[in-house]
C-alpha cells in the first residue's frame, strides 16, 4: 500500500520518525538539496494511506562507459511500515529509472553487520561485489559490502563479476 | 563552516599558499601573506579580496567590508576576485552586495557569459525575479541555449504568482488532489506574461527543441497554469511524452482527466494502472472518487452490475482474489474495500447492502496484516464502529493470537498480533471507559507480557525494532493516560521507570526515548531528559522540528547550561542555514531542476521565517543579556543584536511553524489524539511568546542606549543640521528615550488584548502534544506587567525636563506591591512533598530570577546615566563640547532619582535574599530521603519478582536520583546567578550630589 512519488523539500521537515532509526544517517540540508536538485527522479518518497511518511530512496546515475551505473545513497524505511515490501518498491522505483537512463548496473553499500539488509538486497537480485574497508565511520569503523545487480543493458553481466580483493574506500569512484 | 575557497586555475602561482591557508584556517597567516603580496602588487586585486576573506574570518568585519565595498565599484572583472568577494559576502550574510558586485563587473564586460551567469545567480540568492529574467534574456541572447530560455522562463512564471506557495502544488506529481492549487486563477498580467512563456515553449516543441525531462515537465506546468489541459493531454499522447517517466506521464494523464471531469476515462486508467499496481494508493482514491462521480444515484441497484459502485466492488474484489495465492499479499485492495465501504456510509448510500457488515471486512484484513506493525495505523480511519461491535472485534483479534498455555505468545508473529490487540484496545477507545483499576490492570498485564515475551525478540540486533517492545509502549502510553485522568504523578514516574527499564535493553528504542523525554520534563526532570536527548543525537533540521521537545522545558526549569548547549547548537544550524539555503536555490538553476525550484525557494522561506528560529535566536539573546556581569559587557552584546533581530524585520504574517507533530506513534483513542487546533492554538502562543520576548529584548537595547548616551546634552541646531549619520542620531539621548517610549507603548499594545483575553492553557491531554508554553505562567505572575513597570521607572527617573519625583515613586511603589505579591504566591507554594508543586516553585522562580537580571539591567542603566549627569559644576567647566546646551539638572532633582534609585536597589537586594532563601529551603527538602516524593504505583506489582526488584532499583535509584539531581542543580544554577547580582547590587548604590561615588 504505497503511493510513490518524487521526494520534495519540504518532506524533510517530516522525515524524523523515519530518520531516528540508528541506521539512517541525518545530513546537511546541503546534501539533500544536492540530490534534489541534481537526480529529482531518483529522490522518491513513500507515503502511507494515512499520509505517513513510509520510507525514502536517494540515488544518482554516475560513471561513465560501462561504468555508468546508478547508485543508490539512502534506503530506509520506518520502523512503522517494515515487512511490507516498501524497500522493494523503493528499489524497484530506482531500477526501472537507471534501465530508463541505459545503465549498466545499481550499486549500493551496506554495513557488513545489516545483516536484514543484505538478506533483502540479495533477494531483490543483489550480489556482492567487493568489500570496502572502514567505510563506515564510527568507533570502530565498519567495512561495507559493494552490492551490485546487473540491469539489461550488461547482457553479460560483466559489472557484477565479484572482486576478491577488499578495497580501501578511497579507491572506490562515486 | 567555512566555505572551502577554490583557487582559481587562473590565479596566480603566488596566490595559492593564501587559498591553502584560508582552507585550514589559518586566517592570521593567511592576512601576513596577503599583506607581503599586496605590498609587492598593490594592484592585485584577487589578493586584496583574499585579504578581505581573511580579515572576515578573523572577526574584522568593519575593515573587512571598507575594503571590500572599494574592490566592488572598482568594477573587477577578474573571475577569481569577484569568486573570493562573493564568498566574502556570502559569509558576511550580504547577498545583495554579490548583485551589485556582478552588475558592475557586468556592466563593464558586458558579453561575458560567466559574469552574467553569476549576475542571474546572485539575482536567484535574493529572489529578485524580475531582474533575474532580465539577465537570463541576455544571456539567451548573448549565447542562444534551452538553458538560458528555461530560466527566462521560470523566472517569469515565479514573477506571475502572488505567492511561490501557488506554484509548489502546481509542480507536485501525482497532483493533491485538494489542494488550493486547483483553483489557481493568474491575473490578467501574469495571464499574459504566461501565454508568451506557451507561445515560446511551444515554438521549441515544434522545432523539436526540448531535450529533457524537467524542460517537458515545465511546458506542463505553463499549460496547466493556463488550464490548457486539453492540449496538455495531447501531449502526453504525443512524442516528448517519452522524455518523461512512464510513471510520470500516467500521473499526469491521470490529474488532467481528472481536471476535465471525464470520469469514464479516469475510471477507465485507474483500473488499468492498478491492475498493474494493486498498491497503489492514491491510485485507489481517485478510483473511487471517480466511481461517486459516475454513480451518485443514493438507492442504487446492488443488482445492477453496470453500476458503477457494484462494478467498483467487482473490480476490487478480483485485485483481492488475484493474489490469493501469492506469499506476500499487497493490502492496497483490502483497504480500497474499506474506503469505498466508508465513504459510502458517509454519503449514506447502501454500504451494507452492497458490501455486507464492516467487520468481516475489518476482519478479512486483520487475519491477514494483523501481525504488521502498520495494522492499527491503516485500520484506525476505519473503525467506526459500535461500542459492541469494537468489543467483538477485540475479542476476535485476541482469539487468533495463538496463546501457549501460560497465556503467552509462543512465536514472533503471535507476539506481534498481541501488539496489535493491545494497541487497538487504545485506538477504539475501548480503553478509555475503563474504569482506573481496570487500566491499572491493562497495564500491568502489558508490562507482565513484555517481561515473558523478551525471551522471543533475543535474536534481533541491537538496532531492529523488537515487537516484544511494542507492548511496554502501550503500556507506557496508557500509564500517561492514567496521569492525565487522575492527576497522579506517580504514573508519570512508573512511565519514566518502564521507559528507562526498555531502552536499558534495547538502547535504540526511539518510542521509548521520545517518550522518556516527555515525561522527564513533566516530572522538572531535567537532567534525565538531557541524557535521552543527547542520546536521540538531533541534528540540522531536526533541531528546528524537534527542538521544541527539549529546549522551552529547560528554559523553563532554569536548566540554562543544557538550554545554552541546545541554543547554540541550533542557532549555529539556522546561521549557517540561511547563508546557505540561497545558494540551494542556485543549485537547482544550475542542474536544471526546473520544476523543483518553487519547492527550494518554499523551503529556504520556511526556515528562515521558522518560529522556533526566532523564539530561539531571541531567547538565546536574552539569557545573555541576563547573564551579562555588567553594563559595559551588556552594551557589547547590544550592538551584536542590533544587527541579528530586527523586529521591523520580523515578517509575522508569515512566521512557519515547523514543529513535527507525528514522531511519536499515534495509538491513542479518539480523543486523546492530538488535534490541529491544539497545535496552532500553541504556534500562536509561540508567536505572542515571541512578540512580547523580542519587545522586551529592544526595550532593553534601547535601555542601553540610553546609558551610552549623553545625558547632559541635547539636540542643538547644529546637530540638525548634520548629516544623517546613524551613530550619532542614535546617539542623541532624548531620541533613546523617547525610542523607549515608543517600545513600552508597543510593549503595553501588545499585552493589552492578551490581558483582557487570557490565552487558554494548551490542553496537556494529548501526548503528542507541545510542551505547556511558559506563557501562561508568566502572565499568571504578572512577568510582563514587572518588566513593564521597571521599563516606565527608568523612563522616569533618567534626567529629562519632563522630570516628576511622583510618578517615578508611584513606579517604585507598585513596583513593590507587584514583587511582594509574587513573593507571596511563591511562599504559597513552596516547602511541598509534592513534585508537581515543587516543578511550580522552579519554574516560578526561574521567571523571578529572570525578573531580577532584567532589574539588574535597568540598575546599569540607571547608575551609569545618574553618574553623567551629576550635578558637579566645577567639572562640567572642563567639559570641551562648548557648542553643546546643557540640561541643568538641579541639585535637588538629582537627589531624588539618586534617592529612589537607591530604594530601587535596596529593594532589589532584599527581593534576591527572599528568593536565595526560597531556593535554599527547597533544596533541602531534596536531602530528605525519606520522604518518597514519587513512588512506583504499578510497575512494583509485576509478577516476575525479580524484574520486579530490577524496576524498583531503577526507581528508587537511578530515577530519583536524576530527578533529585536535576532540582538540586536547577537551584544551585539559579543560586549562582543571584549571587552573581547580589554582588552586582551592593556595589551600584549612588550617594548624593557633593560626594564621591562609591
Amino acid at each position: 500500500m504505497t503511493t510513490l512519488r518524487p521526494f520534495c523539500a519540504a518532506d524533510l521537515l517530516k522525515i524524523n520518525e523515519i530518520n531516528l532509526d540508528p541506521l539512517t544517517e541525518t545530513y546537511g540540508m546541503q546534501f539533500y538539496m544536492q540530490y534534489l536538485a541534481h537526480w529529482p527522479e531518483y529522490f522518491q518518497i513513500a507515503v502511507a494511506p494515512n499520509g505517513d511518511l513510509m520510507g525514502y530512496i536517494m540515488g544518482k546515475a554516475e560513471g561513465t562507459a560501462t561504468n555508468w551505473h546508478g547508485h543508490v545513497t539512502a534506503l530506509t524505511v520506518s520502523p512503522k511500515y517494515r515487512r511490507l515490501g516498501v524497500a522493494a518498491a523503493l528499489m524497484k522505483s530506482l531500477e526501472n529509472i537507471s534501465e530508463k537512463k541505459n545503465c549498466y548496473f545499481v550499486d549500493l553499500f551496506v554495513r557488513v553487520s545489516n545483516k536484514n539488509a543484505i538478506a533483502m538486497y540479495q533477494n531483490l537480485g543483489y550480489t556482492n561485489y567487493r568489500t570496502v574497508l572502514e567505510y563506515y565511520s564510527g568507533d570502530p569503523d565498519e567495512d561495507a559490502f559493494d552490492m551490485r545487480k546487473a540491469l539489461s543493458r550488461d547482457v553479460d553481466h560483466t559489472s557484477v563479476i565479484p572482486i576478491e580483493h577488499p578495497v580501501r574506500p578511497e579507491e572506490v569512484d562515486g | 563552516m567555512a566555505t572551502r575557497v577554490t583557487p582559481c586555475p587562473l590565479a596566480e602561482k603566488k596566490m595559492r599558499p593564501i587559498y591553502d591557508l584560508l582552507d585550514i584556517g589559518n586566517n592570521k597567516k593567511a592576512l601576513q601573506e596577503a599583506d607581503k603580496l599586496l605590498k609587492k602588487k598593490p594592484n592585485l586585486s584577487t589578493a586584496l579580496a583574499l585579504k578581505c576573506l581573511a580579515l572576515l574570518r578573523l572577526g574584522k568585519e568593519t575593515e573587512s567590508l571598507d575594503i571590500l565595498e572599494k574592490l566592488k565599484n572598482e568594477g573587477h572583472v577578474e573571475e577569481s576576485t569577484l569568486q573570493v568577494a562573493t564568498v566574502c559576502y556570502r559569509e558576511s550574510h550580504r547577498p545583495h552586495a554579490i548583485c551589485e558586485l556582478y552588475e558592475k563587473a557586468s556592466a563593464r564586460e558586458p558579453t561575458s557569459e560567466d559574469i552574467l551567469t553569476n549576475l542571474f545567480l546572485s539575482y536567484v540568492r535574493v529572489n529578485d525575479f524580475t531582474k533575474q529574467r532580465l539577465a537570463a534574456i541576455s544571456l539567451n541572447k548573448l549565447q542562444p541555449k534551452n538553458q538560458y530560455s528555461f530560466w527566462t522562463f521560470i523566472s517569469t512564471l515565479l514573477q506571475s504568482v502572488d505567492s511561490v506557495n501557488d506554484l509548489i502544488p502546481l509542480c507536485a506529481i501525482p497532483a493533491d488532489r485538494h489542494s488550493p492549487a486547483n483553483d489557481f486563477v493568474p491575473s490578467d498580467k501574469a495571464k499574459n506574461a504566461i501565454a508568451l512563456v506557451h507561445r515560446l515553449i511551444s515554438k521549441l516543441a515544434n522545432e523539436g527543441k526540448l531535450e529533457t525531462e524537467q524542460e517537458v515537465l515545465t511546458y506542463m506546468l505553463v499549460l496547466e497554469m493556463l488550464r490548457k489541459y486539453e492540449e496538455a493531454l495531447t501531449i502526453l499522447d504525443g512524442p516528448l511524452a517519452s522524455k518523461l517517466e512512464p510513471w510520470t506521464v500516467l500521473n499526469k494523464k491521470l490529474d488532467l482527466l481528472v481536471k476535465l471531469s471525464r470520469w469514464e476515462q479516469v475510471n477507465d486508467q485507474c483500473e488499468r494502472m492498478l491492475s498493474n499496481d494493486s498498491d497503489c494508493w492514491h491510485c485507489y482514491l481517485i478510483y473511487i472518487d471517480s466511481v461517486f462521480e459516475l454513480g451518485n444515484d443514493r438507492d442504487f441497484n446492488i443488482e445492477n452490475k453496470e453500476n458503477p459502485h457494484v462494478k467498483a466492488k467487482a473490480f476490487i474484489e478480483s485485485l483481492i482474489s488475484s493474489q490469493e495465492d501469492a506469499q506476500f499479499k499487497k493490502r492496497g485492495p483490502y483497504l480500497a474495500r474499506l474506503e469505498h465501504y466508508t465513504q459510502l456510509m458517509v454519503r449514506k448510500m447502501p454500504a451494507v447492502e452492497l458490501y455486507g457488515e464492516l467487520l468481516p471486512l475489518l476482519k478479512t484484513y486483520y487475519v491477514e496484516f494483523g501481525s504488521k506493525e502498520t495494522c492499527v495505523h491503516d485500520l484506525r480511519k476505519y473503525l467506526q464502529l459500535s461500542s459492541e461491535d469494537a468489543v467483538k472485534f477485540l475479542s476476535f483479534t485476541y482469539k487468533i493470537i495463538n496463546l501457549g498455555e501460560d497465556g503467552i505468545p509462543t512465536d514472533k508473529n503471535n507476539l506481534n498480533l498481541l501488539a496489535s490487540n493491545l494497541m487497538l484496545c487504545r485506538i477504539t477507545g475501548v480503553n478509555s471507559v475503563l474504569g482506573v483499576n481496570d487500566e491499572r490492570k491493562f497495564i500491568l498485564n502489558a508490562v507482565n507480557k513484555y517481561i515473558s515475551c523478551r525471551h522471543l525478540c533475543l535474536d534481533a540486533a541491537l538496532t531492529d525494532p523488537k515487537p516484544c517492545d511494542y507492548l511496554a509502549l502501550v503500556a507506557a502510553h496508557s500509564l500517561f493516560d492514567l496521569y492525565i485522568s487522575t492527576e497522579d504523578t506517580n504514573y508519570l514516574f512508573d512511565g519514566i521507570v518502564l521507559c528507562e527499564y526498555v531502552v536499558s535493553q534495547s538502547s535504540h528504542d526511539v518510542q521509548m526515548k521520545i517518550l522518556l523525554l516527555k515525561f522527564y520534563h513533566l516530572l522538572g526532570g531535567t537532567e534525565g531528559a538531557h541524557m535521552v536527548y543527547n542520546s536521540l543525537d538531533l541534528k540540522h533540521m531536526q533541531l528546528d522540528t524537534l527542538g521544541y521537545l527539549h529546549l522551552f522545558p529547560l528554559l523553563a526549569n532554569a536548566s540554562y547550561d543544557h538550554a545554552t548547549l541546545v541554543l547554540n547548537s541550533s542557532i549555529k544550524f539556522f546561521t549557517n542555514n540561511s547563508k546557505e539555503s540561497a545558494d540551494h536555490v542556485t543549485f537547482a538553476y544550475k542542474y536544471e531542476a526546473l520544476t523543483k525550484i518553487p519547492e527550494f525557494i518554499g523551503i529556504k522561506d520556511r526556515m528562515t521565517n521558522s518560529a522556533h528560529c526566532l523564539l530561539s535566536t531571541v531567547e538565546k539573546m536574552l539569557c545573555e543579556m541576563f547573564t551579562a556581569p555588567g553594563f559595559t559587557n551588556a552594551i557589547e552584546l547590544a550592538k551584536a543584536m542590533e544587527i541579528t533581530v530586527n523586529l521591523e524585520r520580523i515578517q509575522w504574517n508569515e512566521l512557519w511553524d515547523n514543529r513535527d507533530f507525528s514522531l511519536l506513534w499515534d495509538i491513542e483513542a479518539p480523543d486523546q489524539r492530538l488535534t490541529e487546533e491544539c497545535i496552532v492554538q500553541s504556534h500562536n502562543h509561540n508567536l505572542l511568546l515571541l512578540r512580547l520576548k523580542s519587545l522586551h529584548l529592544h526595550s532593553i537595547v534601547t535601555a542601553l542606549n540610553i546609558g551610552k548616551a549623553e545625558p547632559n546634552r541635547v539636540e542643538t541646531e547644529a546637530d540638525q543640521l548634520k548629516e544623517p549619520d546613524e551613530t550619532n542620531k542614535d546617539l542623541t539621548y532624548a531620541k533613546t528615550r523617547s525610542k523607549l517610549m515608543d517600545y513600552i507603548v508597543q510593549f503595553e499594545e501588545a499585552l493589552k488584548p492578551v490581558k483582557h483575553n487570557i490565552p487558554s492553557p494548551l490542553s496537556k491531554r494529548y501526548i503528542a502534544g507541545p510542551p505547556v508554553s511558559r506563557l501562561t505562567l508568566m502572565l499568571q505572575v504578572n512577568y510582563f506587567d514587572l518588566i513593564l513597570i521597571q521599563l516606565r521607572f527608568l523612563h522616569s527617573i533618567v534626567p529629562c525636563e519632563d522630570g516628576n519625583h511622583k510618578k517615578c515613586q508611584f513606579q517604585l511603589d507598585s513596583m513593590v506591591l507587584f514583587m511582594d505579591e509574587y513573593l507571596n504566591y511563591l511562599r504559597t507554594i513552596t516547602g511541598s512533598p509534592l513534585i508537581q508543586l515543587r516543578n511550580t516553585v522552579i519554574q516560578v522562580c526561574a521567571l523571578l530570577v529572570e525578573l531580577i537580571c532584567f532589574s539588574c539591567i535597568v540598575v546599569g542603566v540607571c547608575e551609569v546615566i545618574l553618574n553623567k549627569s551629576r550635578p558637579n559644576f566645577a567639572k562640567r567647566n572642563k567639559r570641551k563640547k562648548e557648542n553643546a546646551q546643557r540640561v541643568t539638572e538641579s541639585p535637588d532633582e538629582f537627589e531624588w532619582r539618586v534617592s529612589l534609585f537607591n530604594q530601587f536597589v535596596t529593594f532589589m537586594v532584599e527581593i534576591v535574599k527572599n528568593v536565595e532563601s526560597l531556593l535554599k529551603s527547597e533544596e533541602k527538602l531534596w536531602d530528605d530521603k525519606k520522604s518518597k516524593v514519587c513512588e512506583l504505583a504499578i510497575l512494583g506489582n509485576v509478577e516476575n519478582q525479580e524484574e520486579a526488584e530490577k524496576l524498583k532499583a531503577i526507581g528508587y535509584g537511578s530515577v530519583m536520583k536524576t530527578l533529585c539531581h536535576s532540582y538540586t542543580s536547577n537551584i544551585s544554577l539559579m543560586s549562582t546567578v543571584l549571587k552573581e547580582k547580589t554582588k552586582y547590587l551592593n556595589s551600584r548604590k549612588l550617594q548624593g550630589s557633593e560626594r564621591k561615588i562609591v
